[in-house]
């Protein structure tokens, strides 16, 4: 009898663990701890900024973020690198190419940020500062 | 009469199959969901046909059935069953033509009811079955090793019939970038999991085969218990994937599915009966219960049907995926092949020595489950490929082999921490239905005042289903929109633009309203949140309005309108467009046919127009049975819809120059957009509705512009933007510049055409919030609308979408962190949609 009942009671048992214990393990895959919080960094922490474009180098924000700390540590050379970056990722973001330009044309890029500004109005058609960026630079230009 | 066994079992098949039908019909009625996007505007030309030909079918299939129940209506034991049934069957075959099925309305208890009745037919059926069949032998026990072998040789064989065509379906699928090594990964998970659900199959058998053992009539006992678990069966199956997909959910829910799940198996046991009678000697209670597939141990015939399975199997996946909804039918057919396939191999196998099997295989079964979950989580690590992400390589796996989405649906892994509550708050706040919930005002301005002194004429165009990608401007590839591509010319082309839901139900009301919507089908009265229709009223527009159940329930039932529909007929104050062209047949031709008579016929009283339709021809319940025309092909694009959007793209075009004729076109408004859009195979994905998959959501939006306008506005083309903002931008062109309250930013529109110097940066870094029209499945679009984050509360799965330019709309993990912060807004974004409509959600 207790060897009929056995073969009742372990199917149920085998039922039981697989219901409270297999179904709880996860199928994804074992993530990488971010060091910081790339949504909520503080205000101008290059470092931070940094790390996190290299943990997301396709995040057109972080880009944007760190080209701006760049123009006020007037590192051009590298703001315009991440703005450039960001274009690639996203080449119709009229605030970028707008961001962009305004740095060729510190460096004396005319025809680049003439480029820039006519990209700009393309996305962003007769936008204020699109068109004052194509002003100076027609300007410089004359 | 009809004595053969064989014609009688297919008789109660057909008596099955209409009752069951009729319960599902009366459940879609019952749902206000289903009832107003399925039922009212007749999606589905079958389900309209049956509830049409309802009452001449039930006396077709009452004739057929009385025909079987004659010969035992005399001396049978089972006479008074049979007499009953038939007695009964007179008032119900009475109510169905007194009442007939499709006008049968939306009232819940009438439905609700109808659709439990309908599932007793088929259980007096079986009774009588039953009675009728006289004593019969008993049943022996089932074989413990007999099914443990059959168990493992279904598991393997199904696996192989969906897992072979795999690679071939892969390659025909767009949206889906699995490398080789992810099929095979995929594969070797799918085998796994295969013999894991049959693992647990063969556990339930044998504890049902050792339970039985303990009464005095094992094999008895053995098949009712069968009977008991295949109700279960069908019940879950029921609840979780048919009604939940339609949101069907509830105490109603498991109602029907208890009833459908006992009335199948009744009618299962007692078709069972009839293809067992006149056959000599006992079976053991599982042939017994398989019997409506293969009786006996016939061979040869099970072996021809087994290769019959996997033919049929790939044919039902063919023939359902472009009109499948969250891939239910596909689901359904690959158990059907689950069933149909071990029954034919437990015919096959023989009689297995139990002692080793017993104990072994599910210990070796359910510990290779363990190991597969362990390890899986590591797969990128171990091969250096973060390709091979578990998550992602299932996902594009689980899209062409249905077999394994159901096998790893049942199987379903946590979605981590948290998961459950998350999911029930946004059931909670979904498809809400008999909540009374009061209206709320959108006002874009303080006063619905007249806006300016000679406001442009307004044409709206919401071609439903328009996808962006199937039009010039907006993909280069598409040489058949010449005249969308000339219209673009001299208008604004939004590149980024979204719908906010994924289906008309909500979507087209939240255009209107110029906001978010809470998630029920509707909260009425409408006028004070109809911010587009206040405009109108207020600019005293001529209305010409497209009929159909959205706008007959919410732009129109206003009593003070002076635009209201209800004064048709005269011509001088509105008019409704399409009236009586049922509305799958609306069609943009048909109704700018119209629209340009109106507009040539009337006299100009100086009133403006506002005209406004959304025709269906591009709508999946009529694409998926559209065909290529003759000499057209569509390379690189889905051919039927294709060829409609090229008709109405000429159709545009002749109406373009009727309104330059008329000299109307410089002083319009011209909208072009959709709804929402539509899988077209994306994913093996079709339609829309359940989903907010980025093909669903993106929408094209060209706006033209009355030159005098045009010089003193700008917008921001690449930005985010939605449908929602159309009512606003609307609103600006008007003369007006309206403001939404700021504390509900992220759930109202703003205006797309703006001053210059209006500062349009804001939204590149918000986040906002998406759903399905008909489900608990949410997403949020952060990141200047490159990113999509989709939330399926259904399903219970969570995914991540990049929409960068040139991305592809490629699948990407997310963090634990990203995954929560994601949670944390759409759950907050949804709570303030709640909090403005006073609305609490059940605990």
């Amino acid at each position: 009898m207790a060897t009929r009942w056995l073969r009742v009671i372990w199917p149920a048992v085998l039922l039981l663990v697989f219901v409270t214990n297999l179904r709880d393990l996860p199928e994804r895959a074992h993530p990488a701890a971010p060091a910081v919080d790339c949504d909520r960094l503080p205000p101008g922490d290059l470092a931070a900024l940094e790390r996190c474009v290299a943990m997301r180098p396709s995040d057109v924000e972080l880009l944007v973020d760190a080209g701006a700390v760049y123009e006020q540590a007037e590192r051009w050379d590298r703001a315009e690198d991440a703005y450039r970056r960001a274009t690639a990722i996203d080449p119709q973001d009229g605030d970028v190419r707008v961001r962009l330009g305004e740095v060729l044309l510190r460096r004396g890029d005319v025809p680049g940020a003439r480029l820039q500004a006519a990209a700009a109005l393309a996305v962003q058609p007769g936008r204020t500062a699109a068109l004052e960026l194509m002003r100076r630079s027609d300007g410089v230009a004359r | 009469m009809i004595r053969r066994p064989p014609l009688v079992a297919l008789a109660r098949a057909l008596h099955l199959m209409f009752f069951l039908a009729t319960s599902v019909y009366c459940l879609l009625t019952y749902s206000p969901f289903t009832y107003e996007q399925f039922i009212k505007p007749m999606v589905s030309v079958a389900l309209t046909n049956f509830a049409v030909w309802h009452g001449e079918l039930h006396l077709l299939v009452l004739s057929i059935t009385a025909l079987t129940l004659a010969p035992h209506l005399e001396g049978s034991r089972a006479r008074w069953i049979g007499w009953g049934y038939l007695a009964a069957s007179v008032p119900l075959a009475l109510w169905f033509f007194l009442r007939p099925l499709w006008l049968l309305d939306n009232h819940g208890a009438t439905s609700l009811t109808l659709a439990v009745v309908a599932t007793i037919p088929p259980m007096w059926l079986a009774v009588f079955d039953h009675v009728a069949a006289g004593p019969q032998p008993q049943p022996l026990p089932s074989s413990d090793g007999r099914i443990w072998t059959s168990v493992l040789a279904t598991a393997m064989f199904i696996w192989m019939v969906y897992a072979v065509v795999a690679p071939f379906r892969l390659r025909m699928t767009g949206g889906i970038d699995l490398p080789g090594s992810g099929i095979l990964l995929g594969s070797a998970v799918s085998a796994v999991r295969h013999v894991t659900i049959f693992g647990l199959l063969g556990l339930v058998l044998t504890a049902a085969t050792s339970l039985s053992a303990l009464t005095r009539s094992p094999g008895r006992t053995e098949y009712w218990l069968l009977f008991v678990l295949s109700s279960a069966v069908m019940t879950v199956t029921l609840l979780r994937v048919v009604l939940a997909p339609i949101s069907i959910v509830g105490g109603a829910a498991w109602l029907v599915s208890v009833a459908m799940g006992l009335a199948v198996a009744a009618a299962w046991s007692g078709i069972g009966r009839q293809r067992r009678a006149g056959r000599v000697g006992p079976v053991s209670a599982l042939d017994a219960w398989l019997a409506p597939v293969v009786t006996g141990r016939a061979r040869t015939v099970s072996a021809l049907g087994l290769v019959a399975v996997p033919i049929a199997a790939q044919l039902v996946v063919a023939r359902v995926a472009t009109f499948d909804w969250e891939f239910m039918l596909q689901k359904l057919g690959a158990l059907c092949a689950w069933l149909t396939a071990f029954a034919f191999v437990h015919a096959i196998v023989r009689q297995r020595d139990p002692s080793r099997t017993r104990w072994m295989t599910p210990l070796i079964l359910l510990g290779l489950f363990a190991a597969e979950q362990l390890a899986l989580p590591s797969v990128p690590s171990w091969t250096h490929d973060a390709r091979l992400n578990p998550e992602l390589v299932l996902d594009g796996y689980a899209a062409v082999d249905p077999s394994f989405r159901i096998a790893r649906d049942f199987l379903a892994p946590s979605a981590g921490e948290g998961a459950a509550p998350f999911y029930a708050y946004l059931r909670a706040n979904s498809t809400l239905q008999n909540v009374p919930i009061a209206p709320v005002a959108v006002d874009f301005v303080p006063a619905a005042a007249r806006a300016v002194d000679s406001p442009p004429n307004i044409f709206l165009f919401i071609i439903d289903s328009l996808r962006p990608d199937y039009l010039s401007p907006y993909n280069s590839a598409v040489s058949f929109t010449p005249s969308v591509r000339e219209f673009a010319d001299d208008s604004f082309v939004f590149s980024r633009v979204f719908s906010r839901y994924g289906g008309t139900g909500l979507s087209v009301p939240s255009i209107w309203a110029g906001a978010m919507l809470i998630h029920k089908q509707y909260v009425t009265p409408f006028a004070s949140t109809n911010a587009l229709e206040k405009l109108v009223n207020a600019n005293g527009y001529r209305r010409l309005v497209t009929e159909d159940h959205i706008s007959d329930a919410l732009f129109s039932t206003n009593p003070e309108s002076p635009g209201n529909l209800a004064n048709l007929g005269n011509p001088g104050n509105s008019i409704g467009l399409d009236h009586n062209v049922p509305e799958m047949l609306h069609t943009f031709c048909r109704t700018m046919g119209e629209l340009t008579e109106n507009l040539r016929k009337t006299p100009r009283d100086g009133r403006p127009v506002f005209a406004m339709t959304r025709p269906l021809e591009l709508h999946i319940g009529n694409i998926a049975t559209a065909t290529v025309p003759a000499g057209e092909s569509y390379p690189g694009f889905y051919g039927p819809y294709a060829a409609r959007v090229k008709r109405i793209d000429a159709c545009f075009g002749e109406f373009l120059v009727a309104l330059k004729e008329l000299h109307l076109y410089d002083n319009s408004i011209v909208v072009l957009t959709a709804d929402h859009g539509d899988s077209l195979g994306e994913g093996q994905r079709w339609g829309h509705g359940f989903t907010v998959f980025p093909e669903v959501m993106r929408i094209p939006l060209v706006i033209h512009v009355p030159p005098a306008l045009r010089s003193r506005v700008t917008a921001d083309l690449a930005r985010v933007s939605f449908s929602i903002d159309i009512t606003p931008t609307l609103y600006a062109l008007a003369g007006e510049l309206p403001s939404a309250p700021r504390e509900r930013d992220e759930l109202t529109g703003e205006p797309l055409l703006v001053p210059p110097s209006v500062d349009l940066s804001r939204r590149r870094r918000g986040e906002y919030l998406v759903a399905s029209s008909y489900g608990a499945v949410y997403g949020l679009l952060s990141h200047n609308g490159r990113r999509l984050y989709i939330a399926d509360g259904i399903e219970g799965r969570e995914y991540a979408f990049d929409l960068s330019p040139g991305a592809g709309d490629r699948r990407i993990g997310v963090t634990d962190a990203e995954r929560d912060a994601a949670r944390l807004t759409i759950r907050r974004q949804i709570g303030e949609l709640a909090d403005w409509y006073h609305f609490t959600p059940a605990p």
